[in-house]
């Protein structure tokens, strides 16, 4: 029995002296034959499973008491150490010693392997290196992440420039568009890899290092543990930065392909290098299939972010792309790809919502601007969102901005009829197969299959509008819709069209012209007044030939004949003409009369272009003015100095507009204000330059009712209502006023008023003391 | 009396109409709607003093309407309302008008109903609203005193300072204080 002990006592002695890697023993380790044969003798004795226990156990203590510390000394002891750029050696050094450590216990291991019984689930050696792990890394001083990531940035670097100095002395292989740093470095003294004199290039090294860091924590099965996060790191860094310097500004040309390429051939050769080790070398390494798998999904993960860090520069940079369509059509296909693959159009929403409100959406913006960038956003966003929803989620807020501008109708009507060809909407116009405007027409021949192409709406997209509604595709009636009626454009156009013609300022071909291609959109009846008044010049301009050619009269008078209805309500302005002038319109008349028997003439005095030359004492001028302004500088003809009501008297016309009109004179130096409201003519002075000049103040009054008086009409009209409701039924509240409106006084009407207009207008009676508001309800005051 | 403005056009063939009534009834209803809306555009655009009316709710055959007293009548200055009620033969059948203020006159009742000529008899579809408050508007100046509804006013009648006197009394005790209690 005491044999036995010893004999056991011996064998454990044995085994544990031949376990333990023996670190600064001089004794020997027992070979293989004699572990075995303790082992047995264990065995025997039926306590051979406390062997891997033990095992364990002290591979933990040590682990705890010497291996860590000694390792993690590595890091804490250099914190004030100089900083040694490029891959310094501690983390080489630090882990070389603890794969040394590691690697000591390894035989053992083997040993102990083959000791197990059959069936076990875990083998040793994964145990062993699962408990290393845990106790290494259960705390990891803040400095270790900086040091690997540091090294592994250098390395990064350094494989970087020589993969390019590969590229340059291999001149068969194509160059990527992506080569940014190429030109930079040629002559420059630093190394682009590790930014010292190429002299002392410590690449090589760095290589070196990087590559037996690797080796090692390979074996320690620590590779993806340690350096993943920095790895990572450093990818995303290089992504953004590859991406805003190559990409950033440059809407021309498509980039995701090239990213992609990039990608593949530069960042993610860089990564199999780091966990397969150089190929064709020494240090390449047989890959478990989990790592080549955790390496696919990790391709996976840097492609997304590719596809995003791109998707998001593009989305900063997207009111810029919307300015430069169609020349940013590649920018924007990028975008949409990248909006398919990553979860960014919310991102792209706000952001550009925001943009918009804060680059366009200002005072600062003529409504013309605004409206060429709305039609570039529309033509933009279709591009990459063919169902609209994003352009109904972003528009809205420029259609909204729209609505509050008093010219915005004038400005599309006046886009859709330009002059110059250069105009967006009226290329739009031009475009064929224009979409009647006709309300409920629904397609005809609808194809029967449609459905089978059917998709569902994008998820953000309002779901109380029809999918159809939004995909209108065509940017005038979405630009008419603004307003929700198309009467308003309708208006506009005439008193756009009676504006242009009234003064002379007008190609009849293109008008009418504008006028077919309009009609095609409005339908013919809307426009038969607009086809009345085009036809009335003509008619006029047969009229005056006529009456020039049977020379019924000598004077050059060209008579422009309006059909009263048709036109649009003209100003009435009171001007009396110098009787000189007056006869020859009376002459005309005659010639007319004779020419159309039964039929007469009213004219219209104040409309017209007069084309005026006249001759002082030291020089002669030629101009094309307002009839007003003529009847003036015809009076001083006869008299030299007129007092402001004298001038109004014989005219007949308000001095208020008379002395804005002699501002027109004063400006040409023919006339001086002295003393104040009385107007002297200057025979003499110094001469005006310019001999033809059409007085610009002339043009941009309209001769039509503006829409906005248009308006103030229409109000007085409600006005006219809300004043026979309250007088009959008392006192109302805002509601009831508004629902009766609608349905008495808007029924046969195209006008128009919301509640909030309404409101605004009843709000103000109030405050002029014309209705009285209480208890929420208006009524008219007493004692009218 | 037999004018013919005042025959529907509807009622002239009878067999023809049997068969798609319902369809003409809306039609009818539409065309009486349609003038209706007419008359209150002329009305809210005539510049007429004095007078007024509204539909008084989501119908255009319910009207209310509001007329004062004639300048230089004893009824100068006090403000009426009156219900007008339209039938669905309008214009060819004249409409109910009704004082909805008491009225102290010769030819309205204490119901507020009006003895008018061209209210029964003497209707004609060239008749609207306009003329039709018009028309009452004067009947406040110059009663009809031969077939009064009113026995007492009309009878008063001719006694103008004893009828103002009265009939301000009157517009005191049934409007004015109902109307500021």
């Amino acid at each position: 029995m005491a044999a036995s002990v010893e004999n056991l006592g011996a064998a454990w002695s044995t085994v544990t002296t031949g376990l333990l890697p023996c670190r600064g023993q001089a004794k020997a380790p027992p070979t293989d034959d004699v572990l075995k044969s303790a082992i047995t003798v264990l065995d025997h004795h039926g306590v051979s499973f406390i062997i891997e226990e033990w095992f364990l156990e002290s591979l933990q203590s040590d682990l705890r008491e010497n291996i860590g510390p000694t390792f993690w000394n590595h890091f804490s002891a250099e914190t004030n150490g100089p900083k040694q750029h490029g891959a310094d050696g501690t983390l080489v050094s630090a882990f070389s010693e603890l794969h040394t450590s590691l690697s000591s216990y390894l035989p053992s291991v083997d040993v102990l392997e083959r000791l197990r019984t059959e069936g076990s689930k875990q083998s040793l050696k994964d145990k062993v290196l699962l408990i290393f792990k845990a106790l290494l890394f259960y705390d990891i001083p803040l400095k270790f992440h900086g040091v690997v990531k540091e090294f592994y940035s250098c390395a990064f670097k350094a494989c970087e420039e020589e993969l390019r100095k590969k590229e340059k002395t291999s001149p068969g292989e194509e160059e990527g568009p992506d080569e940014e740093e190429e030109d930079t470095d040629e002559d420059s003294l630093t190394c682009g890899g590790c930014e010292q004199e190429k002299e002392r290039c410590s690449c090589t090294e760095t290589l070196t290092l990087f590559h037996q860091l690797n080796a090692q924590l390979h074996s320690l099965g620590l590779l993806e543990r340690v350096c993943g996060e920095a790895v990572t790191a450093i990818i995303h860094d290089r992504i953004q930065q590859h991406i805003q310097n190559t990409c950033q500004g440059e809407f021309e040309s498509q980039f995701l392909h090239p990213l992609e390429k990039w990608l593949n051939s530069k960042v993610l050769s860089w990564l199999h290098l780091v966990f397969k080790g150089t190929p064709g070398q020494t240090g390449e390494r047989e890959v478990s299939a989990k790592t080549q798998e955790s390496l696919d999904r990790w391709q996976t993960r840097l492609l997304y972010f590719l596809y995003q860090t791109y998707g998001t520069l593009r989305i900063s940079e997207m009111f810029d792309i919307i300015v430069e369509f169609p020349d940013s059509m590649s920018a924007l296909e990028d975008l949409k790809v990248c909006l398919e693959k990553t979860d960014l159009r919310r991102t792209l929403v706000s952001s550009l919502r925001s943009a918009i409100g804060r680059r366009l959406l200002q005072p600062g913006a003529t409504t013309s601007d605004v409206l060429s960038q709305y039609i570039l956003l529309v033509k933009s966003l279709r591009v990459l969102d063919p169902t609209g929803v994003l352009l109904e989620l972003v528009g809205d807020r420029i259609r909204h901005y729209l609505r509050t501008r008093d010219d915005t109708v004038r400005k599309i009507v006046e886009g859709l009829t330009e002059e110059e060809g250069g105009s967006d909407l009226a290329d739009e116009l031009m475009k064929g197969d224009p979409i009647s405007l006709e309300e409920g027409v629904e397609e005809e021949g609808e194809d029967p299959w449609a459905w089978t192409k059917w998709e569902p709406d994008p998820i953000d997209a309002d779901p109380s509008k029809t999918s159809k509604s939004r995909r209108s595709p065509d940017i005038i009636s979405l630009l008419i819709s603004i307003y929700g009626s198309k009467e308003l454009f309708i208006k506009e156009y005439q008193s756009v069209l009676c504006n242009r013609i009234l003064s002379f300022n007008y190609d009849l071909t293109r008008e009418l012209r504008n006028l077919e291609l309009l009609k095609l959109r409005f339908g013919e009846s809307q426009l038969g007044n607009c086809e009345v008044m085009l036809k009335d010049v003509q008619d006029s301009k047969r009229v005056n030939d006529l009456i020039k050619s049977e020379n019924l009269m000598g004077v050059a008078v060209s008579g422009m004949i309006i059909s009263a209805q048709y036109w649009p309500q003209l100003k009435e302005t009171k001007l009396a003409l110098p009787p000189a002038v007056q006869e020859r319109f009376d002459s005309y008349t005659q010639a007319f009369q004779t020419v159309k028997a039964s039929r007469t003439l009213n004219w219209l005095p104040q409309m017209g272009l007069v084309d005026l030359d006249i001759e002082l004492k030291n020089r002669r001028l030629s101009v094309m003015v307002n009839p007003v302004v003529a009847t003036i500088i015809m009076h001083f003809q006869d008299k030299e100095r007129w007092t402001l009501d004298e001038l109004s008297t014989a005219m007949q016309v308000p001095s208020s507009v008379l002395r804005r009109r002699i501002t027109f004179w004063q400006n040409y130096g023919l006339i001086r204000e002295n003393p104040p409201g009385t107007y002297v003519l200057l025979e003499e002075g110094a001469d005006h330059h310019g001999d033809v000049m059409i007085d610009s103040d002339e043009e941009t009054e309209s001769a039509t009712a503006s829409s906005q008086e248009m308006r103030e009409e229409e109000m007085q009209m409600f006005w006219v209502y809300v004043q026979g409701m309250l007088t009959n039924l008392d006192s109302l509240p805002l509601e009831r006023i508004h629902s009766m409106l609608k349905m008495f006084a808007m029924r046969d009407n195209p006008i128009e008023i919301s509640l909030q207009e309404l409101k605004a207008f009843l709000d103000s009676k109030v405050r002029s003391q014309q209705l009285l508001l209480s208890g929420g309800k208006y009524k008219l005051p007493k004692n009218r | 009396m037999s004018s013919s403005q005042n025959v529907d056009p509807a009622s002239v063939a009878p067999q023809q109409r049997e068969k798609d009534t319902k369809d003409t009834r809306r039609g009818e209803k539409h065309t009486v709607s349609r003038r209706l809306q007419q008359e209150l555009m002329g009305l809210m655009m005539s510049d007429d003093k004095g007078i007024s009316a509204f539909p008084s709710g989501d119908s255009l055959f319910n009207w209310t309407g509001t007329l004062t007293g004639p300048l230089g009548t004893v009824y100068e200055g006090l403000q009426y309302k009156l219900s007008l009620e339209f039938p669905q033969g309008y214009p060819y059948k004249p409409p109910t008008v009704r004082f909805e203020t008491p009225c102290f006159h010769p030819n309205v009742d204490e119901h507020g109903n009006i003895c008018l000529d061209i209210l029964k008899e003497k209707w004609s579809a060239l008749y609207d609203v306009r003329t039709v408050l018009l028309s009452i508007q004067s009947l406040l100046g110059e009663p009809n005193n031969d077939s009064p509804l009113n026995v007492h006013a009309a009878g008063l009648w001719e006694n103008q300072t004893e009828y103002k006197k009265t009939l301000l009394e009157r517009y005191e005790k049934d409007v004015r204080s109902k109307d500021f209690s």
